[in-house]
């Protein structure tokens, strides 16, 4: 062996050595300040490197990509089953730490955000912060400050979120069907303890989250989603 | 807006690349960073920041197999948090200090055993050790090192000519720990 290569193989130990370290540490509760930092990289990281538009893409293969943009969000759960369908539009596939959200029938829906929705109930207390705008998200943060309580708003065109990730390991409520303002949706609950409703109200896809939070409370708060721009 | 999602279009892979590692290797990164600055809100920032780098260099991601991803991933966080406690500690520029050509001379002359340099690799700073394993294990190039670790190009070699001089030791304290 030269010592090229010696330094090439004691440095491989040596790494994997410091991984092992390293991976004996508990794990850690990522803030959710963090979790949202990320999910806002993630979906705007690609614009770091590639700022030219290349080709004309179909709307709808660009909103199907776009959907991803709703990945690596705590905010949508579930558990760790098979496939099944909730109702007719939503399908969930689960894989071993995590699942996947099919909506179909996004043909008649809007492409691009035509209303605006907020919560409508009285959210004194927290602070309001719109986190991301554009024509197919809008997503609303609400803290109190100085504390980890939150809640967060969330609506997003059916081809956005066609298809979407969700962090659904040891979860502690797998996605289960609900109603919400007579619009069919899912309840589920994280291993951190956030408590997630999604609905569909056929034109769009909303959701509102929180933590901690009960469900009945969050459920009121989901009740009183109204529309913002009229 | 739209060219936004325009511009994802054409680079689906490497978006689910990037989902991957945040997925699989965010609390391996977070660990690395904490384990320097024992902050963790500091260590949340320098996986935040290793993230924007990775999402710079996304397309060297493709070939890397699962235990180079690891080391990729934690040599860049490993390199934030350096860099975040050398600036909370206001600690001198590596390329200040370089070693003398003596100091080289003398120990390109040194043949050493294997053991000996296992002994040395301990002897690095993590600095030099990111450095030294993205060039010898992993075979990056002086410019990739310093566009992977966003350094200059000279600091990589300075980095370089201390990390191969404290491997070349023998029965001496290293001096460029």
């Amino acid at each position: 062996m030269n010592d090229r290569e010696m330094y090439a193989q004691a440095l491989r130990f040596s790494m994997e050595s410091d991984i092992a370290e390293y991976e004996k540490q508990p794990d850690h509760k990522f803030s959710r300040r963090f979790e949202r930092r990320m999910k806002k990289l993630i979906s705007q990281g690609n614009t770091l490197q590639y700022t030219p538009v290349r080709a004309r893409i179909p709307l709808k293969k660009a909103l199907a990509i776009a959907a991803i943009i709703v990945l690596a969000s705590t905010l949508l759960v579930g558990a760790t089953v098979a496939g099944y369908r909730l109702w007719e539009s939503f399908y969930i596939r689960d894989y071993s730490d995590f699942s996947t959200l099919y909506i179909s029938q996004i043909e008649g829906a809007p492409k691009t955000l035509e209303e605006k929705y907020d919560i409508g109930a009285d959210m004194s207390g927290y602070v309001r912060t719109v986190t991301f705008e554009n024509e197919y998200m809008f997503l609303v943060d609400y803290d109190i400050p100085n504390t980890d309580k939150w809640v967060a708003f969330e609506q997003t065109t059916r081809g956005i979120s066609e298809q979407t990730w969700l962090d659904t390991e040891d979860a502690i409520v797998m996605p289960r069907e609900v109603t919400v303002s007579g619009y069919k949706g899912f309840f589920c609950q994280d291993k951190y303890g956030a408590r997630v409703l999604v609905w569909d109200t056929g034109d769009y896809i909303l959701s509102a989250g929180g933590n901690p939070i009960s469900e009945e409370e969050l459920m009121r708060l989901a009740e009183s989603v109204q529309r913002i721009d009229n | 807006m739209l060219q936004f999602y325009l511009s994802l279009v054409d680079n689906t892979e490497e978006k689910q690349r990037v989902e991957f590692l945040y997925m699989n290797y965010k609390q391996l990164m977070y660990k690395t960073a904490l384990a320097i600055v024992h902050s963790p809100e500091l260590a949340e920032d320098a996986v935040h920041e290793a993230f924007l780098r990775v999402i710079k260099n996304i397309s060297k991601f493709f070939s890397f197999s699962c235990n180079e991803n690891a080391s990729y991933l934690v040599i860049i966080v490993r390199g934030i948090a350096l860099n975040m406690l050398n600036r909370q500690q206001r600690l001198t520029e590596l390329d200040e200090d370089l070693p003398s050509d003596d100091d080289i001379e003398a120990a390109a002359e040194i043949r050493l055993s294997f053991e000996d340099v296992l002994k040395n690799v301990d002897k690095l700073s993590p600095a030099l050790k990111n450095v030294a394993t993205l060039y010898y294990a992993h075979r990056l190039s002086e410019s990739e090192i310093a566009e992977m670790l966003d350094m200059k190009i000279n600091t990589v070699r300075v980095s370089l000519m201390r990390a191969r001089a404290v491997l070349r030791q023998m029965g001496k304290e290293n001096e460029y720990e």
